[in-house]
């Protein structure tokens, strides 16, 4: 019996370490839904009371809501920047043969993996010098391109996977070039693009350093709002602001996962 | 890899050698335009002269270099930014890697997908919204003081923000997703036959663990590290929040001088230096291993 369990300890072990990491991962998340709740005046926890006060003066608020429809302007912009990007960049290098592809490829890839706060700087030097800056335009321009790796490494993936042989037998069938891609290819990548558009629709919604350096101190996205109230004071608005932007997130990142069908796996 | 699929199967919709051009035209010349210029607009403005009062001279000085790495207090945050990537990266390393293990090993798909989904979700959230969750938790006022309290561990209330650890919590609780998507993704192509044969050759798990998984596992390994350190570089909104100003980052230092001090050349020069540590870590990543950049920008996902 000793030796059974000695075998299975290394096993138990490790599964209980692994559970303990997830409760870090996810015990955070509901202590933010636990204080967004509160009834009392100030953050708390344990918060004092239910109630849904602090949703209802999010919702009541024009400064959280101007913030809120700049952020989603930004993201929508954002989202079909880097998505024409990247799926533009992820079809001509599975398609053809550029003497300059490997520098193209690393160009696509490159941008998400510099520090935020460079890429913020380089494009407020960038629209300074250009003489256009502090509008939403900007910030769409720099989050579209600041993300369009994510598009394109998902449409390359995709484009990689897709079965070659339904392409040649829709041209054996007679099909054009065209046709076959508007009716076999494009149907086939649909969710990778989805997918793309979305990831970079979240992360435009979520960023911060970059929002700021260009907004020029005009411009406010939830982001922002959050970060200006921490400085003066705890309002449990920004526990509310939190659940309903974690709760965006979720539900989006799930649908993903469904229509990629296990994106993940 | 997708550069090295480019094979040009004639059978393949969409072959046409003039539209060849058009299709590479767009991107090329968004990222080009809007990505590429700025860099370089970066790197010559990293060589203007500061004058007082926002403004800025065009010319060819080394001034801006010089002063960021011999002043004492630039040096002494550059070290410090590398130091905090270190211990993060390590700590992500120590927690992600038995989860990742674990998820890639588990049966039930229901479960693994779930904890997955939690795992990605997080990964959204802006910084400021986890930044601040640990703000709730780690202050004196919070849960976990009130634990410890009441369990006899701590003697009276604690708070831990703004600090050191407060810190180092909130990145590795930002990053830990990351190095768990590269180490999962690593560890779930390993051939379960491999350790099956290992186990059938008398191997303990533990030794099967040292000499069969940890060695396939290795790039994964060596991809989310650097990850997770070339995220930790970059944090700007984490110590802002969750540290005090001896905790501040370069890039809050970069920040700081655009806003504060106005002085877009020596911001600029600090930017193009960061830049300089980012890009040897990757071209070193891509040279010793064969994780290309592309492997490492798929893990982001």
């Amino acid at each position: 019996m000793s030796t059974a369990f000695r075998d299975r300890l290394p096993g138990l072990a490790l599964s209980a370490y692994s559970w303990l990491v997830v409760l870090f991962i996810g015990l955070p998340l509901c202590v933010v839904l636990a204080v967004s709740v509160t009834s009392g005046q100030f953050l708390s926890f344990p918060p004092k009371g239910f109630s849904l006060k602090w949703f209802g003066a999010f919702f009541a608020s024009s400064d959280w809501m101007n913030a809120m429809r700049t952020s989603l302007e930004v993201a929508l912009g954002a989202a079909v920047i880097s998505t024409t990007i990247g799926s533009a960049l992820a079809f001509a290098l599975d398609r053809y043969e550029y003497s300059y592809g490997g520098l193209l490829a690393g160009l696509g890839v490159l941008p998400v993996l510099l520090p935020p706060v460079i890429v913020g700087v380089a494009f407020m030097i960038f629209f300074y010098s250009v003489g256009f800056s502090g509008t939403v335009w900007n910030l769409m321009i720099a989050h579209g391109i600041f993300y369009s790796p994510f598009p394109f490494i998902l449409i390359s993936q995709g484009l990689d996977e897709i079965d070659q042989g339904y392409e040649e037998a829709a041209m054996n069938l007679g099909a054009t070039p065209t046709y076959t891609l508007r009716t076999i290819t494009i149907p086939l990548l649909r969710s990778n693009v989805i997918s793309g558009a979305i990831f970079a629709f979240i992360l435009s919604l979520n960023e911060y350093i970059i929002a700021w350096l260009l907004s020029g101190f005009v411009l406010t996205t939830i982001p922002i709002q959050i970060f200006t109230s921490l400085r003066y004071s705890y309002s449990p608005v920004i526990a509310a602001v939190s659940v309903i932007f974690v709760f965006i997130t979720v539900v989006v990142m799930s649908v993903i996962d469904y229509l990629s069908g296990g994106i993940w796996e | 890899m997708a550069a090295e699929s480019a094979s040009a199967a004639e059978g393949r919709a969409g072959i046409r050698s003039r539209t060849k051009y058009l299709v590479a035209a767009y991107p090329s010349v968004l990222l080009g335009l809007l990505f590429v210029i700025p860099l370089l607009m970066l790197v010559v403005f990293s060589f203007y002269l500061n004058v007082n009062g926002g403004y800025f001279k065009p010319g060819f000085t080394f001034e801006n270099y010089v002063r960021f790495f011999t002043h004492r207090l630039y040096r002494g945050q550059l070290l410090f930014t590398l130091q905090i990537s270190f211990v993060t990266t390590l700590i992500t390393l120590v927690l992600g890697y038995p989860l990742a293990y674990y998820l890639s090993r588990m049966n039930n798909g229901l479960v693994r997908r779930a904890v997955m989904i939690l795992v990605v979700s997080t990964l959204w959230i802006t910084y400021v919204i986890r930044a601040y969750v640990w703000t709730v938790l780690l202050a004196k006022s919070g849960p976990i003081s009130k634990i410890g309290v009441a369990l006899g561990i701590l003697p009276e209330p604690t708070g831990w923000t703004p600090g050191y650890w407060a810190l180092v919590i909130g990145m590795a609780y930002a990053f830990l997703p990351f190095m768990i998507l590269s180490l999962y993704n690593s560890l779930k192509n390993i051939d379960g036959e491999l350790i099956e044969a290992s186990k059938n050759l008398g191997a303990g798990p533990l030794e099967t663990f040292r000499r069969v998984t940890l060695p396939l596992s290795k790039n994964g390994v060596i991809s989310g590290s650097a990850l997770v350190f070339i995220l930790s570089l970059g944090v700007y909104v984490l110590p802002k929040i969750l540290g005090s100003p001896s905790q501040w980052t370069i890039a809050i230092i970069i920040g700081d001088q655009v806003n504060q001090q106005q002085n877009i050349p020596f911001a600029a020069a600090m930017s193009i230096a960061l830049m300089v540590v980012v890009v040897v870590i990757l071209g070193a990543v891509a040279r010793f291993t064969d994780v290309s950049a592309i492997g490492m920008g798929g893990d982001v996902q």
